[in-house]
């Protein structure tokens, strides 16, 4: 029995050392039948002829090519090439050779080059992949909700933070903490972890939560004039946050893209953070249009923001019943000046009209040196994650000319976010699938050249496809945010302490002149839908 | 004498495992056939991906790596009797921790019955579909450390101390809530057995430190720390009973505990409940044992589940797997009973090509709701919604209450299915190829992944499928708006695009006749002539025979050679015993019910609301 027991032991001993063996031992070898061939290979994510950041993180890969084994060697200038040997097509390239690897050759080229071996034991060498390592870095983290495919329920929703030179993701708030609320419009100032805003709906945690300097307090920004505020931006002061305050439904159709939002008449109201104050101006909440994704000019002059003409405009009576021609509804994009001195609005006026690029004009994000802005495009509407049409496009608020950005797919691209540099913007795509928003990131040099976009890049590239959400509204920032995701579910959930925002007397005084009242007949209920398109 | 006390152990050995034989024996005839753990698929939709991300999941919060087993093992639902074994096989388990407990502090007989006992509670809880087996999975893992600390017991008592501390960590991370169990035996030990006071109290305090402590370290609301996995967490109809299985335990202990004390010990062997309780002294009722337990078994199973849940259950069980003649055996007298049993019905009876014959055989007091689930009702039945849509080429429809499903019940592979198809019928390889590569993840959806990506981009497979081709021919080839508020809107106006979707017209025609509306089934009977009835539908017969009756103003063609003539003349005594009633609809009732219950006509006049 002993014997035997023996035996048992040597057997298992040796397998283990046979195993261990050839998982390490590469048997490539450079003196093998190689056949060149002209092509890429195919890779899964597109990481061919891509710009990256000295400090991201390795670019895990699948290869697209049938093989029973697979080589890879990276290398450049300096450093000594990476080498993976693999039996599976999934290439995990080992993290701190990749660091070293692009720290010591920013600015010059990277090249990966692929060896598949077929069935017929001969390797195949692809076509070198060349892509370069940029002088600029990215900023550290980023920020995205996570969430199924939503159409009108939801359960687990997460705001969850990456880090980009590595592969952790941690969350910053999920709503099993806060039960079940819906979680979204996320925003930092300027690129700053420490000052956040997000916004909670559904549910007893319902409310504005707002990180200021690290300490977290909730807000309850609506008031007897508006609905809670929902798209945030921070004023550059870090007082003043500007919000939309949105009247929107979902409706489907039932061919094309099943999903559909009609906005029924959005405002834009101002949150002064001292003051617990909503304030606004008819310039960006008055009942003839309809006002949405408000964003500050880095030098805090100017707001600019999405603006389409009310509801009712695109009504018509036909035999008695109302008929809404929904997608005709088209914004332009416009900017209020703002002392923030005195408190007092300029006059608005429109940068670039839809009238002129016959799209809608939605998201605008400036610059950090305020020279561009980033907005996206699309036939019509006002919610370009849902239309497969919408582009990210770049305008010279120096000249007023705009173009579509290269990085654009015929799938939806929207939600771009600049980094603090200015020399890096993230954008959530849906290009693989059609269905599930993904991170991509573009490098953008000063005379507004973009590079080729490439994917966030994962720990096992394979979740690009079987991790069934969106990453959604993907924003850059310095670092991680540091207040705990227990700690601002607690904030959440309590709402003895919870900020009731005082309404601007200016604006109550518009409310007595039955100004409310207007802006409801004006959101009116259509009998029907149609469609001039 | 020795030898004869061996040899009567021996026997007592001998009798108690044919005991647990016979009992467990019992026990997984009752779970595999009558219970039926398919049913518990059906309910629970259970998920499980091998997948490290998803695992990390259940790592994130205590009790996780329960409700990971629980996955598991709940795939295994689908085939009922390797489900019944493995529910056998925990509460086995159990059955033997609980035994060893009691072992350890007394050496009484009565255990015999009462090592049953649990089990006999969990039998009772197994009975209702809706419980979840990570709630034994908990208790079996707090049982096992229990009985470690019982067995492995240094006589230091810091070293119990330290050792109390590692299995209780290592429980709460297991098994959450359950550890309470844990701690309070190992507290009661200390307390009564060993009357060690400092081991009490820092085994009490200790368990409060951890359940303080658990929310800062993990991602999990305050309240589901301290209650994951006992009964008190989840609202489960059978409260009662979870309450007394959990209390069952430190009750229990106690009283052996107690009995087990010298100071404590009485002469009772000749009491009729010792005689009862003690085998050893009577082989009858040693012999009587297992037909107790068994009875105890069947009376438990008779008092517990829900027997219209089970049902339900069953007839979507059938459903789901087209089994539309099950369907319809099993549905035909609930039909009022649940909503969704009278969709399912009407389902059935449409893929059996009796719908438009037949559906007035039975009771359609739901109305239009019976034919198409309610768009009030797509958080409670999402998938339901999306099987008829789908079924009737509604695409996108189809999808959008696929993904209501997913948003509900993350990654279930029976929704994952349906986008993948509508992703091939719409084109969207890549999309189709992801779930396709998510079920490559499952234990037992791979097969039909792998028959599935051959479809992937190849129009010609997908055209050689005819109940593919069939959804892709009958969806609409132009958009409208969706009414979420009427389904039938959408329904008609599919029908204004594909004419030839039989699924859609016959729907539509029923939505009218459950509406009395003949003006606009009269205007959409012509379509009829498209689909290839023999005869002309029984119910449309008679709806059209009703409304020329009525003096209808639209004008209407009946082809005499595909007319039942049978029709006419049942209409003719129809009114005849009307007549005689002199046109009092109630006082005709009871006549026109013997013959006519199974009519348009009695609907119309009896049933239409």
């Amino acid at each position: 029995m002993i014997k035997l027991l023996k035996y048992i032991q040597v057997f298992f001993f040796s397998l283990l050392i046979i195993i261990t063996a050839s998982c390490s031992y590469s048997n490539f070898d450079a003196d093998n039948n190689i056949t060149e061939v002209t092509e890429y290979p195919g890779l899964d994510p597109d990481y061919i002829n891509v710009e990256i950041p000295p400090n991201i993180a390795p670019l895990n890969f699948i290869i697209e090519e049938q093989g029973t084994e697979y080589y890879v060697k990276i290398y450049s200038i300096n450093e000594e090439p990476i080498e993976i040997y693999s039996t599976e097509s999934k290439i995990n390239i080992p993290m701190n050779q990749w660091k070293n690897i692009l720290t010591k050759n920013t600015g010059n080229e990277l090249t990966f080059d692929i060896y598949v071996k077929g069935d017929n034991e001969n390797w195949k060498k692809y076509k070198s992949i060349t892509n370069s390592i940029s002088k600029d870095p990215i900023d550290s983290h980023i920020a995205y909700r996570l969430i199924m495919p939503a159409y009108n329920y939801w359960n687990e929703i997460g705001i969850h933070q990456r880090n980009l030179e590595n592969f952790d993701e941690s969350p910053i708030i999920l709503n099993k903490l806060t039960g079940k609320s819906c979680i979204n419009c996320h925003n930092f100032r300027a690129n700053d972890p420490d000052n956040m805003v997000l916004h909670l709906r559904a549910g007893d945690a319902s409310g504005t939560l707002l990180i200021k300097d690290g300490k977290a307090k909730k807000i309850n920004t609506s008031t007897d004039f508006n609905k809670a505020g929902a798209y945030p931006s921070w004023h550059p002061n870090g007082n003043l946050i500007a919000f939309s305050s949105n009247n929107l439904i979902l409706f489907f159709h039932a061919k094309g893209v099943a999903r559909d939002v009609l906005d029924k008449g959005s405002d834009i109201i101002v949150y002064d953070i001292e003051k617990n104050m909503i304030t606004t101006t008819p310039q960006i909440s008055g009942p003839e249009r309809m006002e949405n994704f408000p964003w500050w000019s880095p030098d805090g002059k100017y707001l600019y923001y999405s603006s389409a003409p009310g509801f009712k405009t695109y009504m018509s009576d036909v035999n008695g019943e109302s008929y809404l021609d929904f997608d005709n509804i088209q914004y332009d994009l416009m900017r209020i000046p703002y002392d923030e001195k005195t408190g007092e609005w300029g006059h608005a006026e429109t940068v670039l009209s839809a009238e002129i690029t016959g799209l809608t004009i939605l998201e605008p994000r400036i610059s950090p040196d305020g020279r561009y802005a980033l907005v996206t495009m699309g036939k019509y509407g006002n919610f370009p994650i849902y239309l497969t049409d919408s582009d990210v496009y770049l305008i010279d608020l120096n000249t007023f000319e705009y173009r579509r950005l290269e990085c654009n797919s015929d799938e939806s691209d929207s939600f771009h976010s600049w980094s603090s540099s200015g020399r890096w913007f993230s954008f959530a795509s849906k290009r693989r699938d059609g269905i599930l928003g993904r991170i991509y990131f573009s490098h953008f040099d000063k005379n507004g050249n973009i590079s080729k976009p490439f994917l966030m890049p994962q720990k096992d590239p394979s979740t690009n496809n079987t991790f069934f959400k969106n990453y959604n509204v993907p924003e850059l920032i310095k670092g991680p945010v540091k207040v705990s995701a227990q700690e601002l579910a607690r904030v959440a959930c309590d709402n003895e302490n919870l900020l009731k925002a005082q309404l601007d007397p200016k604006v109550q005084a518009r409310i007595k002149n039955n100004e409310l009242e207007e802006r409801k007949q004006n959101q009116g209920k259509p009998d029907h839908f149609y469609s001039q398109q | 004498m020795k030898l004869s006390l061996s040899k009567e152990n021996d026997s007592i050995s001998l009798m108690g495992i044919i005991h647990s034989i016979i009992f467990f024996g019992v026990y997984y005839l009752y779970i595999w056939l009558f219970v039926n753990p398919a049913l518990y698929y059906q309910q629970q939709q259970p998920v499980f991906l091998i997948d490290s991300r998803f695992f990390n999941e259940f790592l994130s919060y205590p009790g996780g790596l329960a409700k990971y087993f629980d996955a598991f093992i709940s795939q295994f639902y689908m085939f009922p009797w390797i489900g019944a074994l493995f529910i056998i096989g925990i509460v086995w388990l159990i059955t033997l921790c609980t035994s060893a407990i009691i072992k350890s502090v007394t050496t009484r007989k009565e255990i015999i019955f009462i090592k049953y006992f649990p089990a006999l509670l969990l039998l009772s809880l197994h009975s209702y579909y809706d419980f979840a087996l990570s709630v034994d999975i908990g208790l079996l893992v707090a049982l096992l450390f229990t009985v470690l600390y019982l067995k492995l017991n240094p006589e230091n008592k810091y070293i119990r101390i330290i050792f109390f501390l590692l299995y209780m960590i290592i429980t709460f991370h297991l098994a959450a809530g359950s550890m309470v169990l844990f701690a309070i035996i190992c507290m009661l030990y200390e307390l009564i057995h060993k009357r060690n006071i400092l081991n009490a109290l820092v085994y009490l305090f200790s368990g409060l430190i951890v359940f303080y402590l658990a929310p800062v370290f993990f991602l999990i609301p305050a309240k589901d720390v301290f209650l994951n996995l006992i009964p008190f967490k989840d609202n489960l109809s059978p409260d009662i009973i979870q309450y007394i299985l959990f209390l069952f335990y430190p009750v229990a202990f106690m009283y052996y505990l107690y009995a087990s004390n010298p100071e404590h010990k009485t002469d009772k062997s000749n009491t009729i409940i010792n005689k009862i309780l003690n085998p050893s002294n009577n082989r009858i009722i040693l012999i009587l044992q297992p037909v107790i337990l068994i009875i105890l078994i069947i009376g438990i199973a008779c008092f517990s589940g829900n027997k219209d849940n089970k049902s339900l259950l069953q007839i979507e069980y059938y459903a789901h797997n087209e089994e539309w003649n099950k369907v319809l055996d099993s549905a035909k007298d609930k039909v009022n009973d649940n909503i969704l049993i009278a969709f399912q019905l009407n389902r059935a009876l449409y893929h059996l090509g009796l719908l438009p014959d037949s559906m007035f055989t039975f009771s359609q007091e739901w109305g239009e709701n019976g034919l198409i689930l309610p768009s009030t009702v797509s958080h409670i039945y999402p998938l339901k919604r999306s099987d008829l849509f789908f079924e009737m080429g509604h695409l996108n429809e189809a999808e959008h209450m696929a993904y209501e499903a997913l948003a509900i019940n993350e990654n279930f592979p029976w929704i994952i299915q349906r986008l993948a198809l509508l992703n091939i019928l719409n084109g969207k390889d890549q999309a189709a190829s992801n779930c396709l590569s998510l079920l490559d993840k499952t234990l037992f959806y791979k097969n039909w992944s792998a028959e599935y990506k051959e479809y992937i981009g190849n129009k010609w497979v997908i055209a050689k499928d005819k109940y593919l081709s069939t959804i892709k021919s009958d969806a609409p080839d132009s958009d409208f708006l969706v009414d979420t508020n009427n389904p039938f809107n959408d329904v008609a106006a599919i029908l204004n695009q594909k004419n030839q979707n039989k699924m859609a017209f016959e729907y539509l025609m029923m939505y009218y006749l459950l509406k009395g509306d003949l003006d606009k089934f009269i205007d959409n009977i012509d379509k009829m002539n498209m689909y290839g009835y023999k005869l002309i539908p029984r119910h449309f017969e008679e709806a059209m025979i009703f409304y020329k009756a009525q003096g209808g103003p639209k004008q209407f063609r009946i082809q005499s050679d595909h007319s039942d003539q049978t029709t006419l003349a049942r209409f003719r005594e129809f009114q005849q015993i009307f007549a005689m009633h002199n046109g009092n609809k109630i006082s005709a009732q009871k006549d026109l019910k013997k013959k006519f219950k199974n009519s348009y006509w009695y609907y119309l006049l009896y049933a239409n609301k």
